[in-house]
């Protein structure tokens, strides 16, 4: 096993971390580091791996998913900070309904994306991030008007076609 | 100026200890439906009948049949997992809830992941994982 660099400090944050125990202030400081240390998130997916090999030799069927706690931790901040650089952009959608921007109100905002989109929705709509690893996806997002907001992942999708879509859709 | 000074460092735990216990008192309810739109012939599923209505225009299938459901609370940061008729998992993570919209992290495993705000009494679709001749369909609804 390769020694790293971590201090006294790093690690018992990380066991804890690991553990779920870190909270609050501790919590956010260690996820930050984790974001910017990579040897720091290796450590961590080991950890987590050997925990899950114990699991499988204990032969325990209903063992914790440590990333069901994790998974959706990591890119918290980066959520946040994207919801509050997508405000302005809201003010700025909602200045234009006065312009006339019933393109908004009647039609639905048809966005494919191949790939990632690692940007705030330009309307200001539902969707503020979406990543389909590299997969078309559809995004139908009305604002304000419909009861729902579509993401579909593209399965057969070439050149912008989806035989899954209804001719009138797009 | 001691005395000051303990006040300080106590209103700064007090401020700590209160932000994370405030946190954890906002629960929210996510519905989440699971359904399978086949390209096979058959019928809507009673279950799955507003979900048709929300997307039956946009996209093609022949049948909509629901898998599971299931309801999740949730607090804030609190992850809440789905196992899906496909092995995958649904995770989804509450980041912020006020006012008349909810901010969720969602990632269906292997499929999507995404942020999304849904505003009070609408919901999220999510055609995510081809499944058995036909895609899995993820209805949630969040409830505050």
């Amino acid at each position: 096993m390769t020694e790293i660099d971590i201090d006294d400090t790093g690690w018992s944050d990380l066991h804890a971390y690991h553990d779920g125990e870190l909270r609050g202030l501790a919590r956010w400081r260690f996820e930050r580091r984790l974001r910017r240390d990579p040897e720091l998130q290796r450590e961590l997916d080991g950890l987590s791996r050997l925990g899950g090999l114990l699991r499988t030799g204990a032969g325990e069927a209903a063992a914790p998913d440590l990333w069901d706690r994790i998974a959706l931790r990591l890119p918290a901040e980066d959520a946040r900070r994207r919801e509050a650089e997508a405000a302005p952009s809201a003010g700025w959608a909602s200045g234009l309904r006065p312009a006339g921007a019933m393109v908004a109100v009647v039609g639905l905002l048809l966005v494919v994306w191949f790939g990632v989109l690692d940007t705030a929705a330009p309307t200001g709509g539902a969707v503020r991030w979406v990543d389909s690893g590299g997969r078309p996806v559809i995004v139908l997002d009305e604002p304000g008007e419909s009861d729902v907001t579509i993401i579909w992942v593209l399965d057969d999708a070439v050149e912008g076609t989806a035989p899954e879509m209804r001719s009138g859709a797009a | 100026m001691a005395r000051h000074s303990g006040l300080l460092v106590f209103g700064v735990l007090v401020a700590m200890l209160a932000g994370p216990a405030a946190a954890q008192t906002t629960k929210i309810e996510v519905r989440v439906l699971v359904c399978h739109a086949s390209e096979e012939a058959g019928s809507i599923d009673p279950a799955c009948r507003k979900l048709h209505g929300e997307i039956g225009r946009e996209f093609r299938y022949e049948s909509l049949k629901r898998l599971q459901e299931r309801r999740l609370s949730l607090g804030l940061d609190e992850v809440g997992s789905v196992a899906l008729p496909n092995g995958k998992r649904l995770r989804v993570r509450p980041l912020q809830v006020g006012g008349d919209s909810a901010l969720l992290a969602v990632d269906v495993e292997g499929s999507v992941k995404t942020d999304v705000r849904v505003r009070k009494g609408k919901s999220v679709v999510i055609g995510a994982e081809r499944y058995k001749n036909g895609k899995l369909v993820i209805s949630l609804e969040p409830r505050w």
